[in-house]
Order: C-alpha cells, then sequence, then structure tokens
C-alpha cells in the first residue's frame, strides 16, 4: 500500500515506513535515545530529501520519545530536576550550534564535516562504551551478580563536589553541582545543533560516565529532555525550512510509539551494561557505515546540493 | 534504413518551445501555423494531438501516473517524435565530488540554469537515426535530445577550481541524477505508427514529478526534414489532503508546526496510557 507525502514530494510504502518507526521506537525506548542518528540515514536510504527526512524525524521523535517518557516517569525513571537543568544547557547549547553552523556553512563542504565529526565522536562513544560494558559484564559473569547501575567515575564526582551550586537530586540519590549537568547539556546541544540529530546518543553515555547516573535513569530523564528539544526543533524547522512532512511523520509514529513501549519495557528487564554494550554496537554500526560512505567511490560524482536542513 | 521505415518521434515540452503556449490543458488538438520546410520541398503540417488525462492529480494514493499522447502524423512520415517537457527551468546548484586524500568529498559546486525539471522523449525508430538525419541544427533548434538540451543551459562555476572534464562530468551526471527518479528518460521505439500515420504512446509520469503544467510536442519526419508538428499540454496538481497539507506548511507554518508537535505528544500520551492500561507498569 503506497501513500503519497505532500512535503517530500514522494509515494511510499506504508509498511515499510511503518516497520523502520517500529524498529527505531524500539530502541528509542530501550537506550533513551531519539533514535535521529538512526532514522534520518535510513529515511535517506529510502529517498526522502535529507532536510525533510531530519525535519519529520525530530517530528515523529516527540511522538516515541513522549510515549517512552511517561512509561519511565511512572516506572520512577526520571530525575525532573537534573532533566530541565540538562534541558536548559542543551536549549543554550543548540542556539550556540546553530550559529556554529552557518560559519560552517560559510566555510563550505560541511556534510564532509558532519560526517566527519558523527565518525569520529561515534567511534570515540561506541569504543569506550563497548570496553567498558564487556568489562562490566565478563566481572559480573565471574563474580555473580553485581550493582546493574552506573559505573560513574570516582574521579568526576569528587571534583563535581568542589564546585559551587550544590544540589540535591533525590530521585537519583545524588548531591552534585548543578554546573556540570548545565554544561554537559550545553555541550551536546551545540554538538547536536552541528550533526542535525537531538544528541541522546552522547547525552546518555554522558549522564552515565561523567555524571554518574544509574543507566536507567540516564534514560528515562534523557527522554523527558528529548520530548521538549525534538518539539522545538520541529516546531523550529516547520517555521523556517517548510520541511516538516507531517504525513510521513505520522506513519513512523503508529509504528514507533508501540516500538518505544516495548523498548522501555524490555529496558527494565536488561542490566545496565547489557543495554550499554547494546547501543555500543549499534553507536559502532553506524559509525562504519559512515566512514564507509566517506572512502567509498560514490556512483555518481555529481549531487544537487542539499536545502540548508539541519538543527 | 531510417527513411523507408516509418517512424515517429514524440517530445514533451515547454510551451513556448516550438509554438505558443496554450490557454488550457486540453485533449484536443492544436492547430500550428503552417511553414515551409528549408528546403522548400515540405510544408509543415498540424499534427492533431490528444494528451490524456488532461490533469494527473496528485491525491494521498497517488504513487505516478501516466499520460496517453496520440495524434495523427503524415502517413509518408519517417519517423514521429514526442516530448514532455515542463515549463519551469528551476536553477540548480549541483556539487562535484572528488577524491581528497582517502575521502570523498565535494570539490566544486556549480549553479546550473535553463535545464527543464522534466524531459522525456519517445520515439518510433532508433533516436541516433533520427538525429543524423535532422542534423544537429534543427535537433538543437527543436530540443531534440540530450545533446540539445546541453546547447540551451547555463552553468556557473561558484566555487573550486575549473577542469576540462567539468562540463561533460556535470551533464552526464546531472541527466544520472534526474534519469534515477523518472524525470528524465528517452523512450527509444516506444510510439506505435499505423499505416495511416495514426500513432500514439504511454509516457511515465514519476511520483517525483511537481505539480505545474507541461508542455507536449509533436513532431513528424520526412527525409530528414521536420514535415509536422503537434503541440498539446497537461497539468499535475495536488488535491485533497496533500493540498492542504503542502499549502498549510507553506502559508501557515507557525500552526502547521504546532500541530505537528501536539498531535506527536497526544499520540505518544495517549498510545502510553493505552498501554498502561493493558497491564504496563
Amino acid at each position: 500500500m503506497d501513500i503519497f507525502l505532500p512535503i517530500a514530494g514522494k509515494s511510499i510504502n506504508v509498511f515499510l515506513v511503518v516497520g523502520i518507526g517500529g524498529i527505531v521506537g524500539f530502541l528509542s525506548g530501550l537506550f533513551g535515545v531519539g533514535g535521529g542518528f538512526l532514522l534520518t540515514p535510513l529515511l535517506m536510504m529510502i529517498g526522502i530529501p535529507p532536510a525533510v527526512a531530519a525535519a519529520s524525524d525530530s517530528n515523529q521523535i516527540v511522538a516515541s520519545a513522549s510515549s517512552a517518557a511517561a512509561t519511565h516517569y511512572r516506572m520512577g525513571h526520571v530525575d525532573m530536576k537534573m532533566g530541565i537543568i540538562i534541558l536548559i544547557g542543551g536549549l543554550s547549547g543548540g542556539t550556540l550550534g546553530v550559529q556554529v553552523v552557518k560559519i560552517l556553512r560559510e566555510m563550505g563542504n560541511f556534510d564532509f564535516f558532519i560526517k566527519a565529526v558523527y565518525v569520529v565522536i561515534l567511534g570515540v562513544i561506541g569504543g569506550l562504551m563497548f570496553m567498558e560494558s564487556l568489562r562490566s559484564l565478563r566481572r559480573s559473569a565471574t563474580a555473580g551478580p553485581v550493582e546493574a547501575q552506573a559505573p560513574g567515575s570516582r574521579r568526576f564526582s569528587d571534583w563535581f563536589q568542589a564546585l559551587p551550586l550544590q544540589m540535591e537530586f533525590k530521585n537519583l540519590g545524588m548531591r552534585t553541582s548543578a554546573i556540570f549537568p548545565f554544561v554537559a547539556g550545553m555541550i551536546v546541544g551545540i554538538l547536536a545543533a552541528i550533526m542535525g540529530v537531538g544528541g541522546g546518543f552522547i547525552m546518555v553515555p554522558t549522564m552515565i560516565y561523567i555524571i554518574g547516573m544509574p543507566t536507567v535513569m540516564a534514560v528515562g530523564t534523557d527522554l523527558f529532555q528529548i520530548v521538549i528539544t525534538s518539539a522545538n526543533v520541529t516546531f523550529q524547522q516547520a517555521m523556517r525550512n517548510h520541511t516538516v512532512d507531517l504525513m510521513l511523520a505520522v506513519i513512523l509514529f503508529c509504528g514507533s510509539v508501540f516500538g518505544a513501549q516495548l523498548g522501555a519495557r524490555v529496558s527494565k528487564k536488561l542490566r545496565g551494561e547489557q543495554i550499554r554494550i547494546l547501543l555500543a554496537v549499534i553507536v559502532l554500526i553506524v559509525m562504519v557505515k559512515l566512514l564507509f560512505d566517506l572512502i567509498r567511490t560514490p556512483e555518481n560524482v555529481i549531487d544537487f546540493v542539499r536545502a540548508s536542513g539541519g538543527h | 534504413m531510417l527513411k523507408s521505415a516509418l517512424s515517429i518521434l514524440l517530445l514533451i515540452s515547454l510551451p513556448g518551445f516550438c509554438g505558443p503556449a496554450l490557454a488550457a490543458s486540453t485533449s484536443t488538438g492544436v492547430p500550428l501555423s503552417v511553414e515551409t520546410s528549408l528546403s522548400g520541398q515540405f510544408v509543415v503540417v498540424d499534427i492533431p494531438l490528444t494528451v490524456e488525462p488532461a490533469s494527473s492529480d496528485v491525491s494521498v494514493w497517488y504513487k505516478g501516473g501516466q499520460e496517453m499522447v496520440s495524434g495523427q502524423a503524415p502517413p509518408d512520415a519517417d519517423a514521429v517524435m514526442t516530448i514532455i517537457r515542463s515549463m519551469e527551468t528551476p536553477p540548480m546548484t549541483l556539487a562535484r565530488k572528488g577524491r581528497v586524500v582517502l575521502f570523498w568529498m565535494t570539490v566544486k559546486k556549480f549553479h546550473v540554469e535553463n535545464m527543464p525539471g522534466v524531459y522525456q522523449l519517445a520515439t518510433s525508430a532508433p533516436l541516433s537515426a533520427i538525429l543524423e538525419s535532422i542534423g544537429p541544427e534543427e535537433a538543437a533548434r527543436n530540443q531534440i535530445g540530450y545533446a540539445a538540451l546541453r546547447e540551451g543551459w547555463e552553468v556557473k562555476l561558484t566555487s573550486g577550481a575549473a577542469s576540462e572534464d567539468d562540463m561533460d562530468v556535470l551533464f552526464n551526471g546531472l541527466v544520472k541524477l534526474k534519469d534515477k527518479i523518472g524525470l528524465y528518460r528517452i523512450l527509444e521505439n516506444a510510439i506505435r505508427v499505423k499505416p495511416d500515420g495514426a500513432f500514439s504512446n504511454a509516457f511515465p509520469i514519476s511520483d517525483a514529478t511537481t505539480v505545474g503544467k507541461y508542455t507536449v510536442l509533436a513532431y513528424a519526419i520526412k527525409d530528414g526534414t521536420i514535415i509536422g508538428k503537434g503541440q498539446g499540454e497537461f497539468a499535475v496538481n495536488k488535491i485533497g489532503l496533500v493540498n492542504w497539507l503542502t499549502a498549510m506548511a507553506s502559508h501557515r507554518s507557525g500552526i502547521y508546526g504546532i500541530i505537528a508537535v501536539v498531535i506527536a505528544f497526544a499520540t505518544g500520551i495517549v498510545v502510553s496510557i493505552i498501554f498502561k492500561g493493558k497491564g504496563g507498569h
């Protein structure tokens, strides 16, 4: 069954799009990521123009993330205070990042720059997370069940104790400086704007490894802030670039909201290190694919120059 | 041999391409003014042309369509051609990639104008034989074949250093891009011609075809001379929900953006509640 997407200007098989939405929604609920880093390339692969893919992707993330976030919230996996501080940092970083994007665009070869940044960041995050979670898995295999929570670094948390603006995060059962989550949110916001995605796949490891949050709390809290940031991005894209295809987004979230529910439930059954190693593998697969695209001889050396997308 | 074989070439093109634009998209033939050919031997006759449907409507279930072109060529014609061409020639920015050390990246950019958004050409005989018989000047004048389009295009290098093969690589790459999404096509031997000169062919209309008006042209050729011309047109329109969403997205983008966010948020929350009700956490 085919359907015509008014903004993408293309006819597409409904079941294919629902299926893609379902898979990405599942990963979103499981890992607490928006899924933009997977969905945008997948949509481009089935012929959706890049600018429309990125914008409609943000719209569907609002649906899948709010579905998963509401479920995580009921399970007590969302720390609102931490989420709001990160969110404020993320929004400031995003605004700053958009300006950085403007400057980079004027310098030319922006697409290559984005992909190169992606490859480096995904490689570093995926690699580190993979090695760490593998160590944890081995440890739990030899020493029996261990705490399934965060491997948060002592060095970082000791350092945060010295910073001003100390706050109590009751849901997390921790006390730390508000400055750090704000700065972490801001840095991720800048990177997210440059790379044109929500940044969950950077934010979740940051919350786990640097802030020291338990994995499942990082997932729930990140989903909460993703709902707000992706809603903002969807609105901005609709206003500025007219690239949000509501029809595409609705079909996508027909699949993704259910996938997200399933993912949120599966996340409860898995141990922290199991979730982390799965996320690490996916991040590394995406990194290898992007690297391959940069090295492989293109089918056609001529291409249309994209309308400015990104956010 | 072309001159001994009956063949027909059909062309869809912009109004004004070989005659005045039509006032409406119609399925009836359009009388063109009678001319004397350069050789003086032939008079260019009108080819009554029928284009159906007059309007290709893009609805929610649209997945591309088809335009049937039929007409009556002089019975003694060697070949018939039909062309469809968009009325718009939107400017484009194209990038050329090159290998820099290990990686493929954009090394130069071009601004291209005067290339039609859609160009499809159908013939009743091999195109190379038709082009050889009419000669490059006549082909260029009537924009028959890709080489003729290249005669009229305007290219400006906007970044990077020029190289000798730029124009060839750029043109071939552009045609390949357009061909991939079904906007440019050469349909050789696709026109059936009856002994009395009646001919017809179907042009596939890609779902990537944009809204607008399209011109259809027909040519009959004998002994290397165009002896008959016909012109028609059709339109591509968005209708219903597709039209409403497009209009909202471009003209009321603020409201559209809010609707998009609210629908997404509400769906997420409702699904979460439904799942909770079904025994979830």
